[in-house]
């Protein structure tokens, strides 16, 4: 019998090994558990940095940050509460309040979820004092935009929670965070960010905060958004934004000497400040709906439309580059020009069967002229195909027919033809210099956005360069460099030499031209007025509306601070309105004031507005 | 009888299992501090832990009121000591408190006694009585079943609790019966049982039909062809009896277990996966003392204990503490103390002149080991998940008195071996 107490001995220590082993193996090898309890008990948070302030080019706050104050509610730790009380101190309503409950227990009944969001402090105050009477609720502090003006929307942009998208292509994001959408928001997204600051606490099996993982040892701080300076006056843009009351289209000044964008205005806008606070969601759906005026539609960066007069100056300046015509160049013009049977092409520069030289015809902007000029520049190659494809590289090198690629997260590209794209349209080898004809004067095919007109006056300012127009002035003061491209002088393929004939004579538009009731006294400026033809298709009809009114300009002409391009959808001959707008914008900007309060009145006061209501109340709406 | 004159003192005691009891006592106190240090009340008696050291000194009131028994005592009352406390569990399932859909004890205000602990003693006391009876005769197959009989008295009782782990834990005094003349072949059946048992649950009792009869095919045909040995009726039985325990097994399995009990089983046999319900507090008991690796997390960083993922953990999973909080070292120093005390106390058991001492001593051996043994294996994943605490360092009252009385009514014995009564 004693041998059985061995065989009894041998099966404890049996036992034991098998446990030891065991433990051997889900302590030592396994490493699985070890991961599992990290993950269990250890959760981070993370402290989201202030963002970047934002300031005009003379140091002027536009964007700050506001703290509001959300209150979060946790299911499983919400009691019984006093509905009645709960919404007298928040100010919820009874419907808000219990649809965002509901919501937050399906969301989770573990985790904090939005139940009244975006108080500001006076009317946080109330619920903080009483909290204790409302368990499973807390505040939780949150920062939103907060505007110093009341213009610039479009170019400051917005910031929104992330979507799918931008959380699978940046690990940065977690969702709820918020990034820029648009503007200068969008383009600087990473200076204005930051870097999150990360802690990490324990927590028990009810997900709750036990206290801070090795006291903080591994805690990351945050890093403070970096401020901006971007190249808006916003002084200039507020003065825009009151002369486009009433209109649609828009403002862009550069400045020349740098590419700086001193104003980007877009008409209609809204005020930035309707997409931060408590009904950012219902603004933004509002404005986004409305397909009407198209608020969130940027006219000076993405608008598109025929050029009309002005690109007559690049065609003078391409037809000398070409050497086919020089300042002495003339052409009769008689009321316009007949380039084949029963087609005709009306002028009104007045010559009335004189010849004209290039000096009337930019003065008065005159389509025989440049029409003649055109056909001789396609002409001097011996074939339409190839002199269409010397004149569209020229006019390309303007930064037309592509994307400008400024800093802003918008544009459009307009549109050049070359050579291929009259070969889809007509066949190859079957078109000739006169089916383009109305590339000559702006009309037809050609598509340009204000912005690239402005930079066409920036380039004849600097007789034949610029700089890639940008908003971007200055990164955390000085301290960060700004992309170089974007401090690159881009050359034409025009020789500066024949930018003067151009530019004495934009002085005469001035002077005697088209825009000489517009004129400013002491300040020489350059000008040239623009009309561009618009037809809409109404119920299968097409029907002729007001032309749109164009007008750039640059000044002063010796050593030019702006160049301007201004666009009114249907505001009709361009010297009417587009060209005083200019005129005014240009003014204060150089003088800071405006000395003809009368012409400024006048302009404000003009509204376009029942003629867009006819131009939209077709049957489509 | 003839009494010694020599008087008994405290050195007679055997000092290693003393030592080896009160380390065991000592890391259940700080084990169970460890699970509520974050979160202690501020009235001290509250806590488990100042609770269990109050269990811990009036235990030592008990171990002397052992040493004032006169030691005869033990087997002249041991068959009363028996039925009184088998009376008792009959009592508690009458006037018992419903705690947990379990009515297995006792309260009295705010205290309460739960009888099924004491019966493991009892039960040793019995059996070691009814073995020691001198027309008693182990391989005699009706002393045997009386032998059987008294051991499954109080299974049955608890099991109408019904409380599956305590109930287990009398089937361990098998042992006892192993020691005293039991054939091995009787053992290898119940554990080709146990085997059926699992394996029915595992694939279902038509195909373990299938398997068993072709078994019994091969092993007639080959033993007859090769062996030239007939063995038809003997193994025919053996087929009948097998048969008998698949159908018992699934019977059992699908009608008289109650759901949780079935997941439980079905969780370790890798049948089923729940991470949420049953198998949460095995899986959330992994990860504490997987994660705990060589040396521990140390008591702040013991993640998973701090955040109070474990239920129950302060009593049946108080190895989960061990194991995060020391790792391996502490975990393995814990078993080689288990072993080593079962180990001492096997060698005290066979150095018994008196029969009784010693059947009292293998049946304490037996009951702490299928105590450690099921507990650990449970809280390892290995065994599924039963009520049954850890013997000297889980949390609990009854329990800690229950091991200490038996532990120490053994080593009584073990003092008084050189005497005769």
């Amino acid at each position: 019998m004693k041998q059985k107490s061995f065989v009894i001995g041998f099966f404890i220590i049996l036992i034991g090994m098998i446990i030891g082993i065991r433990l051997f193996y889900i302590q030592i090898i396994d490493n699985e558990y070890k991961k599992l309890s990290y993950k269990n008990a250890i959760k981070k948070e993370y402290i989201i940095p202030e963002r970047g302030y934002i300031y005009d080019r003379n140091g002027k706050l536009l964007v700050s940050n506001l703290q509001v104050y959300d209150i979060m509610g946790v299911p499983n730790q919400i009691k019984s509460f006093d509905t009645a009380q709960f919404i007298k101190y928040t100010g919820i309503t009874l419907e808000d309040l219990k649809t965002n409950l509901s919501k937050a227990k399906k969301y989770s009944w573990n985790k904090a979820s939005l139940i009244v969001p975006r108080l500001y402090k006076d009317e946080i105050a109330l619920f903080a004092e009483k909290i204790n009477e409302f368990p499973g609720f807390f505040i939780q502090k949150r920062a939103i935009r907060k505007y110093h003006t009341k213009s610039a929307a479009n170019v400051l942009g917005f910031i929104r929670e992330v979507n799918m998208k931008e959380l699978k292509k940046d690990s940065f994001y977690i969702p709820g965070d918020l990034i820029g959408k648009a503007g200068v928001e969008k383009s600087y997204e990473f200076q204005l960010r930051g870097k999150k600051g990360i802690r990490y606490f324990l927590t028990d099996k009810f997900n709750r905060k036990i206290e801070s993982y090795k006291s903080g040892k591994m805690d990351v701080a945050p890093e403070a958004g970096k401020d901006l300076k971007i190249s808006i006056d916003i002084a200039l843009q507020v003065f825009g934004d009151s002369l486009m009351s009433g209109k649609r289209g828009a403002i862009v000044a550069l400045e020349p000497q740098t590419g700086e964008i001193l104003a980007l205005i877009t008409a209609p806008t809204y005020p930035p400040e309707y997409l931060s606070g408590r009904n950012s969601s219902k603004n933004f759906n509002r404005l986004f709906r409305d397909k009407v005026n198209n608020p969130l539609l940027d006219r000076g960066l993405q608008g598109a439309y025929p050029p009309g007069s002005p690109f007559k100056l690049i065609n003078a300046l391409v037809g000398m580059q070409e050497g086919v015509i020089t300042p002495q160049t003339s052409y009769v013009c008689n009321h316009g020009f007949y380039y084949g049977k029963k087609a005709h092409m009306f002028c009104h520069c007045g010559a009335n069967g004189r010849k004209v030289h290039l000096p009337w015809a930019i003065t008065n902007s005159c389509n025989t002229f440049f029409s003649k000029s055109y056909i001789k520049i396609i002409e001097k190659y011996s074939s339409a195909a190839e002199g269409l494809d010397h004149w569209s590289k020229h006019v390309k090198s303007f930064g037309l027919g592509s994307y400008l690629n400024t800093d802003l997260p918008v544009g459009s590209k307009g549109f050049i033809p070359d050579s291929k794209f009259y070969d889809r349209y007509y066949g190859k080898n079957k078109w000739y210099s006169t089916f383009t004809l109305s590339n000559g004067i702006g009309q037809g095919e050609v598509s340009t956005t204000p912005i690239q007109l402005a930079n066409v006056m920036n380039i004849i300012a600097n007789k034949g360069s610029y700089f890639t127009p940008h908003i971007i002035k200055e990164i955390d003061h000085g301290k960060y460099p700004i992309e170089k491209r974007l401090k690159t002088r881009r050359h034409t393929s025009i020789d500066s030499i024949y930018f003067d004939p151009v530019i004495n004579n934009m002085a005469n538009v001035y002077k005697r031209g088209t825009a000489r009731y517009s004129r400013l006294k002491d300040i020489e400026l350059c000008g040239k007025t623009g009309t561009s033809e618009n037809k809409i298709r109404v119920e299968g009809k097409i029907i002729s509306l007001p032309d749109h009114s164009i007008f750039v300009a640059f000044g002063p002409k010796e050593n030019p601070k702006i160049a301007i391009a201004v666009f009114i959808e249907n505001g009709g001959y361009g010297a009417t309105i587009a060209a005083p707008i200019a005129t005014l914008m240009i003014e204060k900007y150089l003088r800071g004031k405006i000395t003809r309060t009368d012409l400024w009145n006048n302009i404000r006061n003009i509204s376009l507005e029942d003629i867009y209501k006819m131009k939209y109340n077709d049957p489509q709406q | 009888m003839i009494h010694s004159n020599r008087r008994v003192s405290i050195f007679d005691y055997d000092w290693v299992s003393i030592i080896l009891f009160l380390i065991l006592i000592s890391i259940g106190v700080t084990s169970i501090y460890s699970t509520e240090y974050t979160n202690l009340k501020e009235v001290v008696y509250n806590n488990f832990y100042f609770k269990q050291i109050i269990w811990a000194i009036f235990s030592l009131f008990l171990i002397a009121l052992i040493g004032f028994i006169p030691v005869r005592n033990f087997k002249n009352y041991a068959s009363l000591i028996y039925l009184i406390v088998l009376f008792s569990l009959v009592l508690v399932l009458i006037f018992g408190a419903k705690i947990n859909g379990n009515r297995s004890w006792f309260r009295f205000g705010s205290f309460g006694l739960q009888p099924a602990e004491f019966m493991k003693m009892a039960a040793v006391l019995g059996l070691a009585k009814l073995v020691t009876d001198i027309d008693f005769d182990i391989t005699n197959i009706r002393d045997f079943l009386k032998a059987s009989l008294l051991i499954m008295a109080p299974v049955i009782l608890i099991l109408l609790q019904p409380d599956l782990g305590s109930a287990i834990v009398f089937l361990a005094l098998f042992l006892v019966l192993y020691r005293e003349g039991v054939d091995l072949k009787y053992f290898l059946l119940l554990f080709t049982l146990a085997l059926l048992f699992i394996l029915t649950i595992y694939w279902g009792k038509e195909i373990m039909i299938v398997i068993l009869i072709g078994i019994y095919f091969l092993i007639n045909i080959s033993s007859y062809f090769i062996f030239k040995k007939k063995i038809f009726v003997k193994s025919f039985l053996l087929l009948l009896l097998f048969s008998g325990m698949i159908f018992l097994t699934d019977i059992v399995f699908h009608h008289v277990l109650k759901p949780h009990q079935k997941n439980r089983i079905e969780i370790v046999l890798g049948k089923k996966k729940d991470d949420r319900g049953t198998g949460y507090n095995l899986k959330q008991g992994l990860i504490a003392i997987g994660s705990g690796g060589f040396t521990g997390k140390g008591l702040d960083m013991s993640t998973q204990t701090k955040g109070y993922y474990i239920p129950a953990q302060p009593t049946d999973w108080i190895f989960t503490v061990i194991g995060e909080r020391w790792g391996f070292l502490g975990s393995i120093t814990v078993v080689i103390l288990f072993v080593m005390l079962l180990i001492r106390l096997l060698y005290l058991a066979e150095r018994q002149k008196d029969k009784f001492a010693r059947v009292v001593g293998y049946g304490v051996i037996s009951i702490i080991l299928i105590h450690f043994t099921l507990n650990l294996l449970m809280v390892l994943g290995l065994f599924p998940t039963i009520g049954i605490p850890l013997p000297f360092i889980s949390y609990g009252g009854s329990s800690l008195w229950a091991f200490t009385l038996m532990l120490f009514i053994f080593l009584k014995l073990d003092a008084h071996r050189k005497e005769t009564w």
